[in-house]
């Protein structure tokens, strides 16, 4: 672990972003983008299509220069130090593909050279991480051939050939099946476990809670919130307590006990009742009345909201539910 | 997981990081890239079809088919006023193939992912434009191979073969930037192939690649006369066949030069700015 960080420099942000900024045409696609992302930590940029996430890793990587405000990657500046910032990432994305007219082997081989390995390290580098995704078999099928998580795996691997200290994964698991999503978690828990900083992307609260630690919340190229998954919710909604009588017809009684404690409760599905918990002590007091009553129970439980419903209440809009088709990140005309 | 594990020890290596690419690493990414572009004839042997297949069955067909009604029009026999003419004719659609590659390349996401390897920007052109022409001169090769299995002889000598060879790989290089131009600035392959066919179908007829330009009218001829095509026909006939060549090939070679020096820069930025 502590030996992948000599390499870098003595900073301790992998990625950092100050007042970034970038135009398409008088649309503003990200504005004034503050971003910290410590070492070897996954950090998850959240937000629906079209809000600027794209644009971010792209010019994080170089492939788009910033309007204004500056970022740097493992310490080096992604304008003037583009080709520094180029040996130490990796970018898998909507955007950044192997080329299809060559076997998977060919691709990994390839990116080896280019990255200076001697060919027969770049070989050995290749097979090895073949072998790692589960493409040994199909090593020398040519790309277009294969099928859509092979590909991503694919995508993955070729920007892993020269291990980089920062990995941009641009909507890693869109259009990918739950089984090959879960691959590709346990796959990304894995480089992070090995001290890999990884900056994800991603209109799924589910994987940005699975796999972040930080959560940055990005809608109409702003952050709008960021902290860990359990800070973001607490900011929004706290915690909520759960109750589910033994026999349903105690619901309305249940429920309007709940509202006098809690000063709201609703009744969820059939069987259950939820309402704010503010502090511990309501719970005593929500128990002490159900047996007051002498109401039967089957289960109590406390939780804190969904990430979805911190999106939800924090966007206005569901995530994903966007109508900008291409993802374009300039999508977005109805200005704030 | 090993390989990753594998990678932190060349991490931890500390490894120079420099912002310069030195020449040997732009020899070695430009081959690279080369060799990228010449794997993938493999992977699509069509590919090498409009240079090999096509200009084939062109001197078949037109030898059979108008090879007797141009006896007399033409100096000696009409194959071998021809096979000159369609070497010259491949440069355009070989060529324009590059376009349509780069293009490609640039709406799959292959140029995002070269450009954020720590490479010299120009390798990726570089291996575009060695590719076509190493792609040409195969096609050259099968070409004149078959030709000659159907009576095809060159009456001058083999040095002033390979120099009537030279020229119009010349001119390829040339046109290649044209082609690089046009990839890169065309949203779609689509629009790359639509651009070119809509450019060298008439370059390719208004020429003398298949026929002698005497007959035509004389709007016509003052085309034909500075066509490229024509002064790149010209010159690999009178090298092959024999005939003076001077002027034919010093035309060519000013208009490849003059190409170069326009199209080149122009496809650098193009492709630059492009993102």
């Amino acid at each position: 672990m502590t030996q992948t960080r000599v390499a870098a420099t003595s900073v301790d942000a992998a990625v950092s972003t100050r007042g970034l900024v970038k135009r398409f045409g008088d649309q503003v696609a990200v504005d004034a983008v503050d971003l910290e992302v410590p070492m070897g930590t996954v950090f998850g940029l959240l937000g629906p299509n079209g809000a600027g996430k794209t644009t971010i890793v792209r010019m994080l990587a170089t492939l788009l220069t910033p309007d204004a405000g500056s970022a740097s990657v493992g310490g080096f500046d992604v304008v003037r130090q583009a080709h520094s910032v180029r040996r130490v990432i990796g970018l898998t994305g909507q955007y950044a593909s192997v080329d299809e007219a060559l076997s998977g082997r060919e691709n990994l081989y390839m990116i080896g050279r280019l990255l200076d390995m001697p060919a027969r390290a770049a070989r050995a580098r290749a097979d090895q991480l073949l072998e790692t995704f589960g493409l040994a078999d199909s090593a020398k099928k040519v790309a277009k051939n294969y099928s859509g998580g092979m590909r991503r795996r694919l995508d993955l691997a070729a920007s892993l050939v020269g291990t980089p200290q920062v990995l941009f994964l641009d909507e890693p698991t869109t259009g990918l099946d739950p089984q090959r999503r879960n691959d590709l978690w346990d796959i990304v828990r894995e480089l992070a476990w090995n001290g890999t900083t990884v900056l994800l992307t991603t209109q799924y609260m589910e994987e940005a809670e699975a796999l972040a630690r930080q959560i940055a919340v990005m809608d109409r190229g702003r952050i709008i919130a960021s902290g860990s998954p359990e800070e973001l919710k607490q900011q929004v909604s706290g915690r909520r307590l759960r109750v589910r009588p033994a026999d349903a017809t105690d619901l309305p009684v249940l429920q309007a006990l709940m509202a006098e404690v809690l000063g709201t409760a609703q009744e969820e599905g059939t069987d259950q009742v939820s309402g704010p918990l503010a502090a511990d002590e309501q719970l005593n007091l929500v128990l002490r009345e159900i047996a007051a009553k002498e109401i039967a129970l089957a289960d109590v439980s406390t939780f804190t909201a969904s990430l979805d419903e911190v999106f939800i209440t924090l966007t206005g809009t569901g995530a994903g539910h966007d109508n900008d088709e291409n993802g374009g990140d300039a999508g977005r005309n109805e200005g704030r | 997981m090993s390989a990753v594990d594998a990678g932190l020890a060349r991490a931890g290596a500390g490894r120079p990081v420099s912002g310069r690419v030195s020449f040997a690493e732009w020899l070695r990414h430009s081959g690279t890239m080369i060799r990228r572009n010449l794997l993938s004839i493999k992977a699509d042997p069509e590919e090498l079809m409009d240079v090999t297949i096509f200009p084939l069955i062109m001197t078949v067909l037109f030898t059979y088919v108008f090879g007797g009604a141009m006896k007399g029009s033409v100096h000696g026999n009409y194959l071998e006023f021809l096979v000159p003419g369609i070497l010259a004719q491949m440069l355009t659609f070989g060529t324009m193939y590059t376009g349509i590659k780069l293009s490609n390349d640039f709406s799959k996401g292959v140029i995002d992912r070269f450009r954020s390897l720590p490479i010299a920007r120009s390798a990726v052109l570089n291996g575009h434009i060695v590719a076509a022409l190493l792609r040409l001169l195969i096609a050259a090769v099968i070409t004149t191979g078959s030709a000659v299995a159907l009576g095809f002889r060159v009456h001058t000598s083999p040095l002033a073969f390979l120099a009537g060879i030279g020229v119009l790989m010349t001119l390829g290089f040339a046109i290649s930037w044209v082609a690089v131009y046009i990839g890169s600035i065309a949203k779609t392959p689509q629009a790359v192939q639509g651009v070119g066919q809509l450019v060298l179908f008439p370059m390719m007829f208004a020429s003398s690649i298949f026929a002698p330009t005497a007959t035509m009218p004389g709007w016509l001829q003052a085309f034909v006369k500075i066509n490229p095509l024509t002064t790149a026909a010209d010159s690999a006939r009178a090298l092959m066949s024999g005939g003076p060549a001077f002027h034919a090939v010093w035309v060519t070679l000013l208009w490849s030069a003059g190409l170069t020096v326009l199209f080149a820069p122009l496809a650098v930025r193009a492709y630059k700015r492009r993102s």
